[in-house]
């Protein structure tokens, strides 16, 4: 009696897509990265808020409203019955930047103090099924600083994500 | 397929095992400034960015953690940066640090996703995490003039002066 050839995958090739992500889980080159690099606002962590002061020097702020933000990267697979594997990823960027912008009535007055930094990494297998996720979460306060100023800037200036802004610059003495 | 699909729920729910560890990152005896964003303030409540700012050198950090009990448990689960901050801005003659950032790679993933023996609930997994930084001093204020044409290389975006 003659086997009938079949199209269905043969058992290496349906375990490739589990032992590529094994492997790349063993080079660990893939990061998720909490940073607020474009923010025009100082976004500030640790109890010395200004360049050149100390703790006790630092000035108050006022008034708080609360922000927060998470990145986090996840990828894994699932092997399905008669359907073969199933590799997912996902991936999302900080916006602390945004967000700290868009509540900050004035960015020249306004900075972010961090309260919360936590960075995470967490792994799920289940048989056929597995996940891998790092995640890192910022907490923090939007504050108002009174006496804060912008200073003299260039002009055109850019903003957050490259924007490049065209409005006068303000002559000395002019009020914002 | 109706009597696979049992067996295949029960084979995930009963061989199903997670690990991993976190880990809060703190700067609580920082003797310097700390941002996050490429800008920070003085004294006066004045906005220092990367034109009135001089790049002096890098932080670079970093602490990978274990964690028990499908990560439920993380001895040591606080990373204090400041003793490292302290060090390298105090070594780099700088003033602050700007740009700082905190990153989690998927360094544990062999750990954190190793079949069978994380359904132990002993089983470690970890966290490998890395803080970097630059590390900036004020300009003085005619090098900030000259140098407010000139792309200092430490900032994600540019401005360059109107000619």
């Amino acid at each position: 009696m003659h086997s009938i050839p079949t199209t269905a995958p043969a058992s290496h090739v349906r375990l490739a897509g589990p032992f590529i992500v094994l492997c790349a889980g063993l080079v660990g080159c893939a990061t998720t990265s909490m940073t607020a690099r474009a923010a025009r606002v100082p976004v500030l962590l640790g109890p010395v808020a200004c360049i050149g002061c100390t703790a006790a020097t630092s000035p108050p702020a006022s008034t708080a409203w609360p922000i927060s933000d998470s990145v986090h990267r996840s990828g894994g697979y699932m092997l399905l019955p008669y359907l073969g594997n199933v590799d997912f990823f996902g991936a999302n960027a900080p916006g602390i930047d945004l967000k700290a912008e868009s509540m900050a009535p004035d960015p020249c007055k306004a900075e972010v103090r961090v309260s919360g930094l936590i960075a995470e990494s967490f792994g799920v297998v289940a048989f056929v099924y597995a996940k891998s996720e790092q995640t890192v979460d910022l907490e923090g306060h939007v504050q108002i600083l009174p006496s804060g100023t912008c200073g003299p800037r260039p002009w055109p200036y850019s903003g957050p994500q490259g924007i490049v802004y065209l409005d006068p610059v303000p002559s000395p003495g002019a009020s914002p | 397929m109706n009597r696979v699909l049992p067996l295949v729920i029960a084979s995930i729910v009963g061989v199903a095992g997670c690990a991993g560890a976190h880990l809060e990152i703190t700067a609580t005896q920082s003797r310097y400034a700390i941002s996050m964003s490429q800008v920070v303030r003085d004294g006066s409540g004045r906005l220092y960015d990367h034109h009135s700012l001089e790049y002096v050198g890098s932080l670079d950090t970093g602490r990978t953690r274990l964690g028990f009990f499908y990560s439920a448990l993380t001895p040591l689960s606080t990373f204090d940066i400041s003793e490292d901050v302290n060090a390298q801005v105090s070594a780099a003659g700088g003033e602050a640090v700007v740009g700082l950032t905190v990153s989690a790679s998927d360094g544990c993933d062999i750990l954190n996703n190793f079949a069978i023996f994380n359904i132990l609930p002993l089983w470690p997994g970890c966290v490998p995490v890395t803080v970097t930084g630059d590390i900036v001093r004020r300009r003085s204020p005619l090098s900030a003039a000259a140098s407010s044409s000139v792309d200092t290389g430490f900032a994600t975006t540019s401005v360059r002066r109107a000619p």
